[in-house]
């Protein structure tokens, strides 16, 4: 069962952006509940079927906001962990952030993953005792 | 998602915030594009691109994105239909009496699930082993129903 996690969000981000850009920040989370539907119907991260959903590489996607008018092009950054089947929501950003706010990204999810790989090993080895 | 897992959800990003109200908006937008990304949902689960979906329909790529993006009161039914049918499906429509009381609206959802166990045991084999425990059902729960 896919979850969302706040785990390793930028909180002051994402808040700017719930006052300063609501519906964008609204639509981003309903479009993301769209998605967690769909990995739970039994969809491949690589296959969600919606036009808002992009990869931006490194297991990091990119939700757009959909049906806002004069909108302010907003994004929600996630990292897909497929093996903790969990979308971490990462950060939110704009177009002129877009570049800083992949890269960021792309480390947290790194680093996310180098963390999950040592507690895999460190599980296997307390298993063999 | 379910309603409650959708409530959930909605819960959780407003916990995050520290923003209570947020929780009621972000259920309210998404139930207003239910039906556009079901649409989207079924095209996928039958393996089709909107390309394809498109050519069926007969109309541009460009106008299957923007029907699986808008919202549903965008939507025209002629337009939910043509796409239905490009996938092989057929829809069938509902009327909810929103302002009816509790009573008739349950009525009319019990008629409306009547109709669909007709088409279900339409569908079933004449000797099928459910037979009896819809006709339980129908008996025991919607006719009482529909009688009030």
């Amino acid at each position: 069962m896919w979850i969302e996690s706040y785990e390793y969000a930028d909180a002051n981000r994402m808040k700017h952006y719930a006052k300063k850009h609501r519906r964008e920040y609204v639509s981003c989370l309903a479009n993301l509940a769209d998605v967690i539907t769909a990995l739970n119907n039994g969809a491949a991260v690589t296959a969600i079927p919606f036009g808002f959903f992009r990869s931006e590489h490194e297991d990091v996607y990119r939700i757009g906001q959909t049906n806002v008018k004069h909108q302010h092009e907003t994004r929600l950054y996630v990292y897909a962990c497929v093996v903790r089947t969990t979308v971490y929501i990462l950060t939110v950003g704009d177009k002129s952030t877009q570049q800083a706010d992949i890269n960021a990204c792309h480390a947290k999810a790194r680093a996310l993953k180098r963390q999950l790989g040592n507690e895999a090993q460190a599980e296997k080895e307390n298993e063999n005792g | 998602m379910a309603e409650k897992e959708v409530k959930d959800f909605a819960a959780r990003a407003a916990a995050f915030l520290g923003d209570d109200t947020i929780a009621d908006e972000v259920v309210a937008a998404q139930n207003a594009t239910k039906t556009a990304r079901s649409l989207a949902r079924e095209r996928a689960k039958r393996g089709l691109s909107q390309k394809e979906v498109a050519s069926r329909m007969g109309v541009s790529q460009s106008k299957v994105c923007r029907m699986e993006d808008a919202l549903d009161a965008d939507l025209s039914y002629g337009d939910i239909e043509s796409y239905a049918h490009a996938l092989g499906l057929n829809v069938s429509l509902f009327y909810d009496a929103v302002t009816a009381s509790r009573e008739t609206r349950a009525a009319n959802f019990a008629n409306a699930i009547a109709d669909m166990i007709d088409k279900l045991r339409s569908l079933l084999p004449e000797d099928s082993r459910y037979n009896d425990a819809i006709d339980r059902f129908s008996g025991g729960v919607l006719f009482p129903i529909v009688r009030g």
